[in-house]
């Protein structure tokens, strides 16, 4: 009796314990669930109070002064950001425009279009500008110009294409003022090798298709022979090898010809050189 | 070391026509043209280079400044051409030889030009290898 007693008496004792562990364990499982839920459920209810309290909190924590990049808190605490905000206030494209570039609604294309525009500034004519006002000032190579990550921004692309164009047109009234200079130059005395010299590939003496096909296809021989055949009075070749005071109107055996293959042989030496053509 | 295929004679007149063209130039000069000139020039500097032409860069600059009727500093030019003289690592060792005594003159004068330069072939290889 005593041992049953006994048993009788540990019995609920064991259940109690069981019980108490149960309901322990079904603590821990559904507690930190709910929260979960709560915090998810008002994440989808209010955005924009969720991440303000998260900014919040870790500006509190002081996180603003190393935001982890590429974060949204590190977005929403950047200084630059910060600025955007500022300056995007009363800006007339609005959260629905933003949202159309999926942007965020505070970061209107405007705002992205002045920051472009300030950093390119800021980044690839900071130096030049400094150069130009002051000639002592220390010069920058051209070439480590920092690129824009936003250089093919269609914002900017319209004044950059209309000073692209500028520019070509302005150098091809430069490249043709050149050309014809080289070609009816003051220093045409005789054959010298201006007659051979090459602008962005077009020469005065290798102007013609024949002429030009002897520099690409020939050897020096071949080029010796065209002006052996110029000087000798064959039809069509004497223009190919004319220049300023010695047209083809002038007699022909005033060419010297050592003198004429010099220049062709310059002619075809420079341009294999230059465009890596077969000799 | 003698200069191949009368190059300098050549170059010379390149530089003329160019400085005749800019002169010519009937609009307002800037320092972008000037520059892209210089851009347009490289293949001649490179040629220059390969053909042993030790040219006189300090008298190239003062003339494009000249023909720019003194807009664009001749320094800055200076620079320019540096710019687009061609990495001497595609270069043989006359070429570096020749490319040395390019630079040594602009380094004489003004000074920083090779800090500068070993700076851009930097990058290039850089570039290259990426």
């Amino acid at each position: 009796m005593a041992l049953d007693e006994a048993e009788r008496q540990l019995t609920p004792a064991e259940s109690e314990v069981k019980g108490d562990q149960s309901e322990v364990t079904l603590d821990r499982a559904v507690e930190p669930n709910q929260e979960v839920e709560e915090l998810r459920s008002q994440a989808r209810q209010e955005p924009d109070q969720v991440q303000s309290s998260l900014d919040f909190n870790l500006g509190a924590l002081n996180f603003s002064a190393e935001p982890v990049p590429g974060t949204e808190s590190a977005k929403s605490n950047n200084p630059g950001v910060v600025e955007l905000r500022k300056m995007a206030t009363g800006q007339h494209a609005g959260p629905e425009v933003a949202r159309g570039f999926g942007l965020r609604p505070h970061i209107t294309p405007e705002t992205l279009r002045i920051a472009e525009f300030r950093s390119d500034v800021m980044l690839e004519n900071a130096d030049r500008i400094r150069a130009s006002a002051n000639p002592d000032a220390d010069l920058v190579f051209p070439t480590e110009w920092p690129k824009s990550p936003r250089a093919e921004s269609p914002y900017l692309y319209g004044d950059r294409q209309a000073q692209a164009t500028e520019l070509s047109q302005a150098m091809a009234v430069v490249r043709a003022a050149a050309r014809k200079h080289i070609q009816m130059g003051t220093r045409a005395e005789g054959l010298e090798p201006e007659s051979a010299h090459s602008l962005n590939g077009t020469t005065s003496l290798l102007a013609s298709e024949h002429a030009r096909e002897v520099a690409r296809n020939t050897s020096m021989r071949a080029a010796g022979e065209l002006v052996s055949a110029a000087l000798n009075g064959e039809d069509g070749v004497a223009t190919e090898i004319a220049w300023k005071g010695r047209p083809h109107s002038g007699p022909r055996g005033t060419l010297s010809f050592s003198d004429a293959q010099d220049a062709l042989r310059l002619n075809g030496t420079y341009l294999r050189t230059r465009y890596g053509l077969a000799a | 070391m003698e200069i191949k295929n009368r190059f300098d004679e050549v170059f010379a007149i390149e530089v003329e026509g160019w400085c005749y063209g800019i002169q010519s130039y009937p609009g307002e000069l800037f320092p972008g043209l000037i520059h892209a000139v210089v851009r347009e020039c490289a293949p001649s500097f490179k040629a220059a280079v390969e053909h042993n032409f030790v040219f006189d860069i300090l008298e190239l600059s003062k003339r494009f400044s000249r023909a720019a009727k003194y807009l664009v500093h001749e320094k800055e030019i200076c620079f320019s051409v540096l710019a687009q003289l061609p990495n001497p690592s595609h270069l043989n060792e006359d070429g570096q030889f020749v490319l040395a005594q390019i630079v040594d003159q602009v380094e004489q004068k003004y000074g920083g030009a090779l800090e500068r330069l070993q700076r851009k072939w930097a990058w290039e290889r850089r570039q290259e290898a990426a």
